[in-house]
């Protein structure tokens, strides 16, 4: 009898264990946008490039996605509304599936308006051609000069053509890629730079904050892109919610 | 006696499982067919545990379809997510239930499974269009068996 009790108490503890994970699982997302329907590549909530603009970089998209599978989605929001740029970025990449499901082979360029931060979330199916170094290069050379201008086509337009050439290998990123403009810099330097850097990732990403590199007075702060387990089936893992919610339709009969 | 088994000949499943790539090319709507020999619950409420069991609930856009059936005891049923209940109402539902129903008593298995897919999809290409720049295939298109 008083295992019996036990045993009640054991589930209804487990019970309310599921419940709250649930509901912290699924309060967490409700900030992330839901995904358009029918689905795009741009998708710029803050309304930073002109439709013209957003129509021509969603056809370079769509005609690289026709050719590679790869896939890279553009997300503009005004603001973060105090997330960190690489959690939200995660999230969203997750929430909407990006990139093919199995191969992880998405990348997704977000942009925070009002925060001023950019964060290029790569697939891991894809972190062998382009890596975190590629990133923070596109970031800090391509994305946030021209942002500082307020030329946001171009910072993202730059972006996509370079993150497609690193995709396909046509372009190799060469030390002097990295050496900041100065074909000067010798072999040590650049090895210090990039001991620092990777000293400086590794420290970021056990702390796990946002890098806070700042890319100049603009204030725009770029992020390091990291992976994330693509594919729709990824989230969940309580399962069985049994019957009871259902909130589709439908019919059934016999014959 | 129809088994879950001999319900359907090897080329029938190909057939339906082309009806269901064909309108997947289209839709960013699932549509899948599960079999069962016996069903000893009411058809639709196994076809709801099984639309969790089979992820049919983890479609992004809530547009995913189960079309169930139970050989043996001659039940079935079809259910949809909630995304495309809000665009249809129960008439939708029980107009598919019914053709299947027709068909079912003559034994006509597979074409009352293929012409109800092609009506479903009817449904998910004028709501839930597919684009060419998201070709995502969320669930496996061949039928599944218990």
């Amino acid at each position: 009898m008083k295992s019996l009790l036990n045993k009640k108490i054991n589930t209804l503890f487990l019970l309310a264990i599921l419940f709250f994970a649930n509901s912290i699982a699924y309060s967490k997302d409700e900030d992330i946008p839901a995904i358009p329907n029918p689905p795009r590549l741009v998708n710029d909530f803050a309304n930073i490039i002109s439709s013209e603009n957003e129509e021509r970089l969603e056809e370079k998209l769509v005609a690289y996605n026709d050719s590679t599978s790869s896939q890279i989605t553009i997300v503009t929001i005004n603001s973060l509304e105090g997330n960190e740029i690489r959690d939200f970025g995660y999230r969203l990449a997750t929430k909407w599936a990006i990139g093919q499901k199995g191969k992880d082979n998405g990348i997704l360029i977000l942009v925070a308006k009002d925060d001023r931060q950019i964060s290029i979330e790569v697939g891991t199916g894809l972190e062998g051609n382009v890596t975190d170094y590629s990133c923070k290069h596109i970031r800090d050379e391509l994305m946030v000069p021209a942002f500082k201008q307020s030329n946001y086509y171009k910072g993202l337009d730059d972006a996509v053509d370079r993150l497609f050439a690193l995709m396909t290998g046509s372009f190799q990123p060469s030390e002097s890629d990295y050496a900041a403009n100065n074909d000067e810099l010798p072999t040590w330097a650049f090895a210090l730079i990039l001991l620092i850097v990777i000293i400086f990732i590794l420290y970021a990403s056990k702390h796990n904050n946002n890098g806070g590199y700042t890319g100049g007075s603009g204030g725009w702060i770029s992020t390091g892109g990291s992976s994330w387990s693509g594919g729709g089936s990824s989230s969940g893992g309580f399962g069985g919610f049994g019957g009871g919610g259902f909130s589709g339709g439908g019919s059934s009969g016999s014959w | 006696m129809a088994s879950a088994k001999n319900f359907l000949k090897e080329y029938e499943k190909d057939l339906i499982v082309a009806t269901i790539r064909k309108a997947e090319l289209e839709t960013t709507g699932e549509i899948r067919v599960h079999i069962d020999d016996r069903c000893d619950e009411k058809a639709f409420d196994r076809a709801v545990k099984l639309f969790y069991h089979l992820n049919i609930d983890k479609t992004l856009f809530k547009n995913g379809v189960l079309i169930y059936i139970a050989a043996e005891d001659r039940k079935f049923a079809v259910i949809g997510d909630e995304a495309i209940h809000q665009k249809v109402d129960n008439d939708f539902w029980n107009s598919i239930t019914q053709k299947l129903h027709n068909d079912f008593l003559e034994s006509n298995y597979c074409k009352g499974i293929v012409e109800s897919i092609e009506r479903i999809s009817e449904i998910l290409i004028n709501y839930f269009p597919q684009t060419d720049n998201w070709k995502h295939n969320e669930l496996d298109d061949e039928i599944s068996f218990e």
